[in-house]
């Protein structure tokens, strides 16, 4: 169609009769791209990273319990109540649920611990590790010289925190003192494996870990008797659906419940639905000082060129034309600055996403939210935002455009013929 | 001079669209910067007040070693304490200490006829504690103890639920006195349930009254911490500086190292609000160096006609500098007074935290509380508006030295 | 030539602006017709209206008062859609600067009202070669207006008037911003077009060379004819 065709040409013509005011608006769009890309890129690292830390580290993607457990955890309220389920089966059946990678059957107790003169409370996990490792990297922050506890060997592994405060080292031996699930008083001595730190400062405090078998027995605790199921699945942000689906799906004994990270870790969920938003709230403000930017430039072009507007009426060239040129015009200033915001911002990305940026000289880690906090943020890519950011760009930049153009472009010849071209 | 003020500020409204949308921008810039500071700094200050009021003080005194491994046995004994607590006094006009609270550490098992549980257990002056810190105010049931060696606790809302206690009911705190090998249990009753929003603290605290817990940790006349409560938490620094020199022998650690995560999570939470308004800032700014420098290249025959008039570089340098200036005023004072409207929004009526998260959260061991309220000193306002101030005056030197440029004769030419 | 076979016809046609406090009147009951071939020039002093007299000749601006016609179409009961059509098709305006568009060349110019009107390329290109080399300007075709001098740009304002095949041009003190040897040639350009294609000019100057080279005179002062005069051929120069 020819009227766009010459819309096409004029605008793209009328963009190099200035090449430096062009230029200059044209850095300003790709800087605010740039600027964007960056810093979506840190909000979805740490998003990932807070995620990540949240469900891997000791929480999982997902946790089965029976319905009566939580929130009191009461020792006796295990899976299969008293009578306590045939674990394996019940591990095999919950694996046939195609996203389920990882399982890893819980104890949970209290119990006092004491080397002789120093001692201490502590939450008691038993645990089977080489199922754990494969759900949660809660095993993986030994300390060196550390090693798993091995079932009967009554092996423990305390949080560093814990260990200093009860002066306990590999080789040392504890005394576990705790109320068992009969309601007599256990009573064991456990001798310490490894040193475990998590980062999260209320763990290391407190968490001791022993093999599950062992911890059963200290708690008077049949075998097939264990209070908590934790899963990992391939892709986090589908907790809340393989929940539903386990839920719903009978794979999972009767009277227990299936709870996604999100339930469980309320804080968590907010925070990643926040950091959407939170995006979003950056994104508009960075496309409204662009807009402004435009807008400026807009202006002052426009008013420089009224006389020939008023000419191009004249020779009967409609008014919506007129403005689709102008709107042309800017459409290309938008996309070139785009372009090289875009390139820009994929040089920042690539550096972020590698080298991440390092704040461990400044700050340690940070346990919030239920989760932790590492002093290097790494970026990542999410091609949803940062389209949404281009979006937001090319918008402010036409509606910039649009604006001043619009009260030009309808303006009658006779008047625009008349207007002066400099201030 | 006084026509060249004149003309710098007509010269402005020639394009009153223009230089309102200037104005709109980087006022809208300065008013973004004073609520963000306002309400991290708010915000900040909140998460201090609450913690040391919980676990620290903005000073705290303790023995050597304790805040690496505390260990039920390092404690301040008698001399120690008398000691410092006179220097606090002797010192305590000077730093507006408000209060100073002693508490022993340590932890055991609860038992009630339901359930046991593993708990931690502060041992707290109540009078003084009721005053000033925040346990106080969390009461949700019963009330709390009177004196120094009552035998009634506080225990947190986690607690009470899972050992299903109500004030009045009574149960057996077991733990390992200092030294002994034996496991030493007593039986108190319940004056008080708090639910402080923290998980950690409301499922595993005990509160007892301090001589109380000091009879059944067997630390004797000893504490483990000495925490001073401050006005102005800006002086926990020297203070604490001070007391190294003259309380040798001691701990002397502020708020910043005693809670390092809550150090470290104001730091990164005030990092991420200065990179975000820094670059902020270079955008606002290369649009205002984009319009001024456009304008004044538009301008070239005006200057033209104002060099044969006569009129000086050096006065057409002040005079786009005087306009530069006028524009950076108006921007100043409408990004300062939205600003500080804003600021004063929130400085009373607060952001409720539930706009954003549905429940309670916690960062760095610390809730947050419910609503956040806005904080800005003096100094950091008039800092927001010089930043903005000098800013777009150092913006305008680059136009202003090319108004200034020996001008084009051949423009005066043309009709 | 019968009475009603004009090209432009105003009716009793006023125009009042009003600028702050003050009215101004630029035209007063002002009634007259144009024929189709005339060279018509419309002389006065600056503030008589002639300026004003071609934009309402030419659907540029609307009258307050009165009726204004272009041949057979009304155009002060068209709509400004309508105007715009008929400017397109039927009316070509020369300014007196900033006639061309900046960003195009001497022969994108001239063909641009084609361009408008959809005429396909070659039938295009074809034209406005012929056309530009009439008016002397072969060889300048790719040269964009800043390149030009003012003379080639006013004539290449002119080769777009004719390219265009309007049945009127409204040419609005076309020689006020040339030297003597330009405007002479551009007057003698126009002058050519009215005699070979029979095209009607109306023109607004206060030139007298270029009163001269016309054959009919219309003078105006504040708003109002003073005179409307033919020139007979033989005292024409």
């Amino acid at each position: 169609m020819s009227a766009l065709w010459i819309a096409l040409r004029l605008g793209w013509r009328n963009l190099w009769r200035n090449p430096r005011r062009s230029l200059i608006t044209l850095a300003a769009i790709a800087a605010a791209y740039a600027f964007l890309i960056g810093m979506i890129g840190l909000m979805e690292g740490l998003k990932n990273q807070l995620l990540r830390n949240g469900t891997r580290l000791q929480l999982g993607d997902f946790q089965i319990h029976e319905s009566t457990y939580l929130p009191d955890r009461n020792i006796n309220d295990t899976i299969g109540a008293d009578e306590g389920v045939d674990l394996q089966a019940v591990l095999a059946r919950i694996s046939t649920q195609p996203e389920v990678e990882g399982l890893s059957a819980r104890v949970y107790g209290f119990g006092l611990l004491s080397t002789g003169s120093f001692s201490s409370g502590a939450q008691l996990l038993g645990v089977d590790p080489a199922a754990e490792l494969f759900v949660t990297t809660l095993l993986r922050g030994l300390r060196p010289g550390s090693s798993l506890p091995a079932g009967g060997a009554r092996g423990l592994i305390l949080g560093q925190a814990l260990a200093e405060e009860i002066h306990a080292r590999p080789g040392a031996e504890v005394a576990v003192v705790t109320q068992s699930a009969d309601g007599t008083l256990g009573n064991d001595l456990f001798h310490v494996v490894g040193i475990l730190r998590t980062g999260l400062s209320y763990q290391d405090r407190s968490l001791a870990v022993t093999h599950r078998s062992d911890l059963q027995e200290l708690l008077a605790l049949a075998p097939g008797r264990v209070h908590e199921v934790a899963g990992r699945i391939r892709d986090p942000l589908r907790a809340d659906r393989v929940c539903a689906l386990l839920n719903g799906s009978g794979l999972l004994p009767p009277h227990t419940k299936a709870q996604s990270w999100g339930e469980l870790s309320p804080q968590l969920r907010d925070y990643v639905k926040l950091s959407e938003s939170t995006n979003g709230l950056m994104i508009f403000l960075v496309a409204l000082f662009a807009a402004f930017g435009v807008l400026n430039t807009t202006m002052m072009a426009v008013f420089e060129r009224t006389r020939e507007i008023g000419m191009l009426g004249s020779l009967g060239m409609r008014p919506a034309l007129i403005l689709l040129t102008i709107l042309l015009e800017s459409l290309f200033l938008g996309l070139l600055g785009l372009a090289g915001g875009f390139g820009i911002g994929a040089l920042i990305m690539s550096y972020l996403a590698t080298h991440g940026w390092d704040l461990s000289r400044w700050v340690g880690e940070v346990s919030m939210l239920g989760t932790r906090m590492d002093p290097i943020l790494k970026g990542a890519w999410s091609w949803g935002q940062v389209g949404w950011a281009a979006g937001g760009l090319i918008a402010a930049t036409l509606l910039a455009a649009f604006l001043p153009a619009r009260r030009v472009a309808w303006m009658q010849p006779v008047a625009a013929l008349a207007a002066p071209t400099e201030g | 001079m006084g026509i060249l003020l004149t003309i710098a500020w007509r010269n402005i409204w020639r394009h009153t669209r223009r230089t309102l949308l200037t104005v709109f921008t980087v006022a809208l810039g300065l008013m973004l910067l004073l609520l963000s500071i306002g309400l991290g700094d708010g915000g900040h200050y909140q998460m201090i007040e609450s913690s040391v009021r919980f676990g620290s003080g903005h000073v705290v005194i303790q023995a050597p070693g304790y805040q690496q491994s505390r260990g039920v046995a390092k404690y301040v004994d008698y001399g120690a304490q008398h000691r410092a607590l006179a220097w606090l006094d002797s010192a305590g006009d000077r730093f507006g200490v408000q209060t100073v609270l002693r508490r022993v550490f340590g932890s055991g098992l609860a038992a009630s006829a339901e359930d046991s549980a593993g708990v931690q257990m502060i041992g707290i002056q109540p009078a003084l504690e009721r005053s000033v810190s925040r346990f106080a105010e969390k009461l949700t049931a019963g009330k709390f103890p009177e004196s120094d060696d009552a035998e009634e606790v506080v225990i947190g809302s986690g607690v009470a639920r899972r050992l299903a206690l109500k004030p009045g009911d009574k149960l057996v705190l077991t733990a390992q006195e200092v030294g002994g090998r034996e496991l030493q249990s007593i039986l108190v009753r319940v004056g008080g349930i708090m639910r402080t929003g923290i998980e950690e603290v409301d499922e595993s605290t005990v509160l007892l009254p301090l001589v109380t817990a000091q009879r059944f940790l067997g630390t004797g006349e000893g504490v483990h911490q000495i925490a001073v409560l401050l006005r102005d938490s800006r002086l926990a620094e020297p203070l604490a500086r001070l007391a190294r020199e003259r309380l040798p022998g001691l701990d002397v650690l502020t708020w910043a190292q005693a809670l390092p995560e809550l150090n470290d999570f104001i730091r990164i939470d005030d990092a991420g609000n200065y990179l975000f308004n820094t670059v902020f800032f270079v955008l606002i700014a290369f649009l205002v160096l984009n319009t001024l420098l456009m304008s004044v290249l538009e301008r070239k025959r005006e200057f033209a006609l104002l060099d044969a008039l006569g009129l000086t570089p050096e006065r057409r340098f002040s005079m786009i500098m005087l306009e530069a200036g006028f524009v950076a005023l108006l921007s100043a004072a409408a990004g300062a007074a939205l600003g500080l409207l804003g600021h004063l929004y929130f400085a009373v009526h607060g952001l409720p935290i539930d706009w954003f998260y549905t429940g309670e959260i916690s960062a760095a061991g610390v809730a947050f509380d419910p609503v956040i309220y806005s904080n800005l000193s003096e100094k950091r306002i008039l800092g927001c508006i010089g930043l903005v101030f000098v800013l777009t005056l150092l913006l305008a030197l680059v136009p202003a030295r090319r108004a200034a440029r020996p001008a084009d004769a051949c423009l005066l030419g043309r009709a | 030539m019968p009475e009603n076979e004009y090209v432009v016809k105003l009716e009793s046609v006023s125009r009042v602006y009003h600028q702050g406090d003050q009215t101004v009147h630029a035209l007063d009951h002002i009634s007259l017709r144009i024929h189709h071939g005339e060279m018509v020039v419309v002389a006065g002093p600056s503030g008589s209206g002639k300026t004003t007299l071609l934009n309402i000749a030419g659907g540029l601006d609307r009258p307050t008062e009165g009726k204004v016609w272009l041949k057979e179409h009304e155009l002060t009961t068209m709509n400004r859609r309508a105007l715009a059509q008929l400017r397109l098709h039927a009316i070509s305006f020369v300014f007196q600067a900033y006639n061309l568009i900046p960003v195009l060349s001497a022969e994108e110019n001239a063909e641009f009202i084609l361009l408008l009107r959809g005429v396909p390329a070659a039938a295009r290109r074809a034209k406005v070669r012929e056309v530009l080399n009439a008016v002397g300007l072969q060889g300048l075709e790719d040269r964009r207006p800043h390149q030009l001098s003012g003379g080639q740009q006013q004539r290449v304002a002119v080769a777009r008037a004719i390219v265009a095949e309007p049945a009127l041009v409204l040419a609005d003190e076309p020689t006020a911003n040339l030297d003597s040897a330009s405007a002479a040639a551009l007057l003698e350009l126009m002058v050519r077009l009215n005699r070979e294609l029979g095209t009607t000019f109306l023109f607004s100057t206060h030139d007298p060379r270029v009163m001269r080279r016309a054959r009919r005179v219309i003078r105006m002062m504040d708003g109002r004819i003073e005179s409307d005069e033919n020139i007979p051929e033989d005292e024409q120069e």
